[in-house]
């Protein structure tokens, strides 16, 4: 897939997941990476920007086993923003099915 | 290579940065490290996912040099800025560091200029008010003789020093507007080559 093309779905994807529950970045880089080819190494940026555009806020959890782990959880305005964003997306992806179509329809 | 190459090198790209950022963002990846061997990967399949580390250290730097730089306005910060869009390996030598060294010159000139414009009608009406003081220890200054030019010159002082002072006001603005100026076209242009790859 185009690189351009993942960039602006990252952030969109970050923001759902976190926004369905918390998660700590290890898993969330998994999630992510089981379904977008990415370099997993550019999802903590984003992650760090984010928290500190105040979409998320960040705490440490005790992990069975291990030293706490970082977690991030979804902010009101996070909330907000993940809504926001989807239904953007939701927009534009319509208006470019409509516009493929029109393509195939003068085939 | 292993994590602690992985590590080293990215430590090497946060140079400059408070040490709280540059923790923060060493401990993500360390613990990124530590799940994934956990999880029985090895070292070189976790570096190979993540990617380039000097690629990674050196946009995480320079957006905190970008952020820094827009929250507190400080020539360092700039200068700063301007400097880590180098190591990013931008084009940038012609298209920043160019159009940026000549802008300050000219900044420096028009800053130059004004202030010399209303030190020298400064200087000028002081040295009517004081003249009979100054020729008391100098006797053979150079001055304007008689009343009427002696006057003509402290007017034409005080006129000197209020267009100075404008001029420096002016300047002041101009200087916050060329700094908000740079670091916004250095933020556009961070934008264009973050797309690009």
């Amino acid at each position: 897939m185009n690189i351009q093309f993942k960039k602006g779905v990252l952030e969109i994807c970050v923001l759902s997941l976190i926004n369905s529950r918390d998660y700590y970045g290890y898993e969330l880089v998994q999630d992510i990476s089981e379904n977008i080819n990415i370099s997993e190494g550019s999802i903590y940026p984003l992650l760090r920007r984010l928290s500190k555009e105040g979409f998320f806020e960040t705490y440490l959890k005790e992990s069975p086993g291990g030293p706490p782990r970082k977690y991030y959880k979804i902010t009101e305005e996070g909330i907000l923003r993940t809504k926001t964003i989807k239904e953007e997306w939701i927009e534009f992806t319509e208006q470019v099915k409509i516009l493929l179509n029109k393509e195939n329809q003068n085939d | 290579m292993i994590e602690k190459q992985f590590i080293t090198i990215l430590k090497k790209n946060l140079k400059g940065l408070d040490d709280e950022d540059k923790n923060e963002i060493l401990f993500d990846y360390r613990e990124h490290f530590r799940l994934g061997k956990e999880s029985g990967k090895s070292d070189e399949e976790i570096c190979e996912s993540l990617g380039d580390p000097a690629h990674i250290g050196k946009n995480s730097r320079m957006e905190l040099l970008m952020d820094q730089a827009n929250r507190e306005s400080a020539a360092g910060n700039v200068f700063k800025v301007v400097m880590a869009s180098f190591s990013l390996g931008f084009f940038n030598i012609v298209f920043i560091l160019g159009p940026f060294l000549g802008l300050a010159g000219v900044m420096i000139g028009l800053w130059a200029t004004a202030v010399s414009v209303m030190l020298s009608g400064l200087a000028s009406s002081l040295f009517i008010i004081f003249k009979p003081i100054i020729s008391i220890f100098i006797p053979y200054v150079m001055s304007p003789e008689g009343v009427g030019i002696s006057l003509t010159v402290f007017l034409a002082g005080i006129v000197l020093f209020s267009l100075g002072s404008l001029a420096t006001i002016g300047m002041v603005k101009l200087t916050k507007l060329f700094y908000r100026g740079t670091v916004q076209y250095l933020q556009s242009n961070l934008k264009i080559i973050k797309r690009s790859r």
